[in-house]
């Protein structure tokens, strides 16, 4: 069941209603029953490795607590292992062994890889790390194993986030399941307005922008390069309202039946380096990653310790383009903002110095908009390596597409030029697809632009959406406006959310 | 509590209002907006139909439509509901929509084209027309002004035929089976005007043999019970294909197969009691434009001898 759909739409009405109408012991149970039901709209029969894992990490959660030395770091392996041996199953076998035959047909060994035809469950990498936070946690010692098999199923079954995050601590989420919420309107009114709000950016910027970009990345190579270059300028903007919005709905959805869960966005668009981006893009998975992997890397890693942060930074971001799919784009996404990363570190001070040479420093408006400007340059890179089908279709995007940022800024100076509309006209005639019009060429662009004039107002203002903190009349306003362009500018056929295959 | 759902009720009423009004004054259904104009203009019968309605060619002398060249002939107002890509489900629909309307025209006009019960037709995802559909077929009139929202949130199926179910659908030739409409479609992007492709687009096209089953004639079906209910009345006429042109390319058991098909529906029309003209062998190739592209596309000559045929069979009685 996909939040923006009709379904979801008559589902959480209903779930709500019953949530605050039973007794308040009967809450887990129901809010479990509704999760299962939720996760059994994709693929039913995945529920059985759903509780096949959630019955594991239960009881070794609580043998992990009871045990000690050897026993406890062994019992923690080998949940780790049903974990992430679950994980490797369905979504890297067949990965692996295409590359293990492939690299046997090098070196002329006949080695025919045997290949799953199997579909990845739903959001699998997003439980299974919710799975792992809470026997790591325990194992630490820093949360006490759950003593009730329904609160700690809903712990990884919580329909909010069960497919696609925020991926939650045990310390976070477990005690507001235990608590009894009241029905508040506050709440309500502000899960709805996450809701309203996520719904804006999946259906009408994410979806309409999709239809240009699948056209254009479904076949580069019958595309310009200006036109590879707007593409990917539109992904950027599609993947981050696409999950940020998915983000919002599964916020919005939490609070309104009183549960907080964590925020996995903050504005990376506004971010003035890489290192700040990864700390505003997918802020949960970062977080995980940090806590249970770079850490432990960092602290293990032999050598100085600049060598060894650095080194840990570069795993650490690796495994997280690893962690979005098994295909090398992914690999090389994650391997290249490592590098960002590493060689961010390196360069910080030379940067500043250079920043203060030519007198930006003086200007802090413009530096801070050159260095955001220079981050979404990089950071739409990445995406690109992202959102190509090979690599060697995102080599070739990126050349063309770079290619085409010299002769768009050409064509645009030109255009200016001219002091006529009519260069403008065939600059915009040339940037759209077959198909499809200027008018929704430039449809596209003001979506963007509105969203991003929103979302930098939202933060000035320090607001996770852009109905908080106004006056009731234009609050209204604003509601009736969202749900009219959702209801209207949407488009008609499924996209599902990009995070869902992970 | 009482205030939180008193504002929020009020804010589902002023949104559903306003959707009712983007809906009726900013994005209405055009075909009802033009069945509703022509019925208010006075139109005592209505032409349905696809392009071949209305296209003319540029060596015509009379560049009059179908509708014009019929309203001159029987001097009765003809309003033209010609639209490309259009098939027997929507013209159904636009009799059932006409048999709930206060006023009703007196009757319709629906050509039949071979080609709209091929694959390459009948199955082609944006020849489903879902939306007319929709609207047409909606008694309360009150549903369709909230299709967007209901096809963005997916409570109706707005993509009744996938494009790859498209591209899987079998072809045949009489009852060989000749490829699977990818096949076909391969060959039509920017084919070259080779005999082989033109052949290729003929069978794809009219090649095969029509079944009982097809879902265009229970589509006739429905039209046809519909409209006697309504009390209108139907002048159905199978129309011309550029046949000589398919014999050439094709052999002599293109015509053979065009007249089977043309037979077999004009037998359906028979046992329901409703007429049929059937003109599918009746022009010659030089009364059809684009002579290396299987259409129906009539040049002046064309149109003439439909609309003198319909005027005899249907009009002169």
């Amino acid at each position: 069941m996909l939040f923006n759909s009709f379904s979801f739409f008559i589902f959480f009405p209903v779930v709500v209603f019953l949530y605050y109408i039973v007794p308040a012991k009967w809450r887990t149970l129901l809010l479990l029953m509704a999760s299962s039901y939720f996760y059994m709209a994709f693929v039913p029969k995945y529920i059985l490795i759903l509780f096949a894992l959630i019955t594991a990490d239960f009881f070794l959660g609580k043998y992990i607590e009871g045990a000690v030395g050897v026993r406890r770091r062994m019992l923690l392996i080998f949940s780790v292992i049903a974990n992430l041996g679950t994980l490797f199953v369905f979504k890297y076998f067949n990965f692996f062994n295409e590359n293990i035959a492939a690299l046997a047909g090098w070196l002329h060994w006949n080695y025919s890889p045997l290949l799953l035809t199997i579909i990845l469950p739903l959001g699998l990498s997003f439980h299974i790390f919710q799975s792992l936070s809470y026997v790591i946690e325990v194992y630490r010692g820093r949360h006490p194993a759950e003593r009730s098999y329904l609160a700690y199923a809903l712990y990884v079954m919580f329909f909010p986030q069960l497919v696609a995050g925020p991926i939650e601590r045990p310390q976070h989420l477990l005690p507001q399941l235990h608590l009894t919420h009241k029905l508040d309107f506050g709440n309500i009114r502000r899960g709805l307005e996450r809701i309203l709000w996520g719904l804006m950016k999946k259906i009408v910027i994410a979806d309409n922008l999709a239809a240009y970009v699948d056209q254009v990345y479904n076949y580069p190579h019958n595309y310009s390069g200006p036109v590879l270059l707007v593409a990917t300028i539109f992904f950027a903007f599609q993947v981050y309202c696409d999950f940020s919005g998915y983000s919002d709905i599964a916020v919005g959805s939490a609070r309104v039946l009183g549960v907080e869960l964590s925020e996995n966005f903050n504005r990376p668009f506004l971010s003035l380096s890489m290192a700040e981006f990864w700390r505003r893009w997918h802020i949960s998975l970062s977080n995980w990653l940090r806590d249970y992997l770079y850490y432990p890397l960092a602290l293990k890693a032999r050598g100085n310790a600049r060598f060894r942060l650095s080194w840990a930074l570069f795993v650490t971001m690796v495994l997280i383009g690893l962690w979005h799919g098994a295909n090398w784009t992914f690999v090389v996404f994650g391997a290249l903002h490592g590098t960002y990363l590493v060689v961010g570190q390196f360069t910080k001070n030379a940067r500043e110095r250079l920043a203060g040479w030519v007198g930006l420093t003086k200007i802090p408006r413009l530096l801070r908009t050159l260095q955001a400007a220079t981050t979404f340059f990089l950071a739409s890179i990445g995406f690109l390596v992202f959102r190509a089908n090979s690599l060697s279709e995102a080599i070739y995007i990126f050349t063309n597409a770079l290619s085409g940022t010299f002769r768009l800024v050409g064509e645009t100076v030109s255009a200016f030029g001219q002091f006529s509309l009519s260069p403008f006209v065939n600059l915009i005639s040339s940037l759209t697809l077959e198909g499809a019009g200027r008018r929704q060429f430039v449809f596209f662009w003001a979506l963007i632009i509105l969203f991003f004039l929103l979302d930098k107002k939202a933060a000035s203002e320090n607001e996770m959406d852009i109905f908080r903190g106004r006056k009731a009349w234009l609050r209204w306003s604003l509601y009736i406006i969202a749900a009219l362009c959702i209801m209207n500018l949407g488009v008609t056929h499924e996209i599902p959310f990009i995070y869902f295959q992970f | 509590m009482k205030n939180f759902f008193l504002k929020f009720l009020a804010g589902i009423v002023a949104l559903i209002l306003l959707q009712v009004l983007i809906a009726r004054y900013l994005t209405p259904l055009p075909e009802i907006t033009l069945i509703n104009k022509n019925l208010a203009d006075g139109a005592r019968v209505l032409f349905f139909g696809d392009s071949a309605v209305w296209h003319h060619s540029i060596g015509d002398k009379d560049p009059a439509t179908l509708p014009e060249m019929l309203e001159r002939e029987t001097g009765i107002r003809v309003g033209n509901q010609g639209h490309p890509a259009y098939h027997l489900g929507v013209y159904a629909a636009e009799v059932d929509y006409l048999a709930h309307a206060s006023v009703k025209p007196d009757a319709v006009v629906i050509p039949i084209q071979l080609r709209s019960f091929s694959p390459e037709w009948d199955m082609r995802p944006v020849n489903q027309f879902e939306k007319e559909l929709f609207f047409l077929t909606d008694r309360t009139r009150f549903i369709s002004y909230f299709y967007k929202p209901l096809a963005i949130l997916r409570a109706i199926n707005v993509n009744t035929v996938s494009y790859t179910q498209f591209l899987e659908t079998p072809v045949y030739s009489g009852d060989t089976k000749v490829g699977t409409v990818n096949d076909f479609e391969a060959l039509n992007k920017n084919k070259a005007a080779t005999f082989d492709n033109i052949k290729g687009d003929f069978v794809y096209k009219y090649m095969y043999r029509l079944q009982p089953n097809h879902r265009k004639l229970a589509a006739l079906d429905r039209l046809l019970a519909t409209a006697k209910d309504a009390g209108i009345k139907t002048y159905i006429y199978i129309a011309p294909i550029d046949y000589e042109t398919g014999e050439k390319y094709v052999g002599k058991e293109f015509t053979a197969t065009a007249k089977a098909n043309a037979d077999y529906i004009c037998e359906l029309l028979k046992e329901r009691g409703a007429p049929c003209l059937n003109l599918a062998l009746g022009l010659p190739s030089k009364a059809f434009d684009y002579p290396s592209y299987p259409n129906e596309h009539m040049n002046e000559l064309g149109r003439k001898y439909v609309v003198s045929e319909l005027v005899k069979f249907y009009f002169k009685k």
